[in-house]
């Protein structure tokens, strides 16, 4: 066999193990990228079962189904329902137990959740140790209004509020901005919220 | 004729589910069936730009469940408004002022229907929808004059 055969066959082998080292890499690289899923989603589960278990609280986990076409809304659809117990006025922290919304319509294997920052979101909140407001959902910004001036309200004040019959706080955001209401009388406050990503998709239902 | 019709419904079907799915969530700030429904009523004859804009204006009120049959009303009127305007306004721009004057009565409306002046948010869906529609306009009517006869183009 001359040297330029041995050459040839030499280079096609190489280019065959070559194909399949790309093809083995490929494999490996998409097995790699479904592992980091997993230990991501891992990390989330870990992290709502000790919120659970600390603060010994009954929860749904539910997953989004869908978002509302709109964009002037901030609604979502989610796959649990009356089958999970689940019912009207109930709230829902992320993984790490921060609040994410409430539920206003639910029907059997499926509930709409409305998300903090909808323009019809509003909640009772406290600022701080024990200043009390009104917090409104927005598209631009979420904010609480009716604060009294007289209350010591400070930037990055934590906003928090208390579910009926269960005694710990949900954590909402910190105040980003203050201002005086146009009247004077009161104080409007802007939200930074601590749950901001509506990908999200493991959410959970406190019962 | 067909064949155009069915690549608007496939059109207008992949822009709604890309507005119930949100790739994107709240980062893209547009609505693409509104996008769609525009596109249509500036590219296809009025009864179908009607029909389309019915049918998925009921949808979308089916799926937020809204009582007031908002976006029936708001895409019925958009499609009569547009037709209007191509009928009594002709010139090179007239569908670019078409667009921009609809995209901000839209905004307007939708700022009224949530009982809020959210300026940001405006400013910015108004920013987003214009790059989106150049960009789907241009590539929707590439593929819609793709291997149509000459007497299928209007």
């Amino acid at each position: 066999m001359s040297f330029s055969s041995q050459r040839l066959i030499l280079t096609q082998n190489s280019s065959k193990t070559i194909e399949e080292l790309r093809k083995k890499n490929l494999i490996l690289l998409s097995a790699l990228r479904k592992n980091q899923t997993l230990t991501e989603e891992n990390e989330k589960l870990r992290k709502a079962l000790a919120f659970k278990e600390d603060k010994k609280v009954e929860m749904v986990g539910a997953e989004i189904a869908s978002f509302d076409p709109s964009v002037w809304r901030r609604l979502v659809i989610i796959n649990a329902g009356k089958d999970k117990g689940l019912g009207e006025g109930m709230f829902a922290v992320d993984s790490e137990g921060f609040l994410i919304g409430r539920l206003v319509d639910v029907k059997n294997s499926f509930s709409r959740l409305m998300l903090v920052d909808d323009p019809e979101f509003n909640l009772p909140v406290y600022i701080g140790n024990d200043a009390l407001g009104l917090l409104s959902g927005g598209v631009d910004f979420v904010k609480i209004q009716y604060i009294d001036i007289s209350d010591n309200v400070k930037l990055n004040d934590i906003v928090w509020f208390k579910i009926p019959l269960i005694s710990y706080p949900i954590y909402v955001g910190r105040v980003r901005k203050i201002n005086e209401n146009k009247n004077g009388l009161f104080l409007d406050v802007d939200v930074r919220l601590f749950s901001q990503n509506p990908l999200l998709k493991k959410i959970f239902i406190i019962k | 004729m067909i064949e155009k019709n069915l690549k608007a419904l496939v059109a207008l079907l992949i822009f709604f589910l890309l507005d119930t799915l949100r790739p994107f969530a709240y980062s893209l700030i547009t609505e693409f069936t509104f996008l769609g429904i525009v596109l249509i009523c500036l590219n296809y004859p009025f009864k179908t730009s009607l029909f389309f804009a019915i049918s998925f204006g009921f949808a979308q009120d089916a799926i937020c469940m809204d009582k007031t049959s908002f976006n029936l009303l708001e895409y019925s009127a958009i499609a009569v408004f547009i037709h209007y305007c191509l009928r009594n306004f002709h010139g090179k721009a007239v569908k670019s002022f078409i667009f921009f004057g609809v995209l901000i009565v839209h905004i307007i409306i939708n700022n009224f229907h949530i009982n809020t002046a959210a300026y940001l948010f405006s400013l910015l869906f108004f920013i987003h929808s214009s790059i989106i529609f150049v960009l789907v306009n241009h590539l929707f009517t590439k593929w819609l004059y793709s291997g149509l006869k000459g007497n299928d183009v209007i």
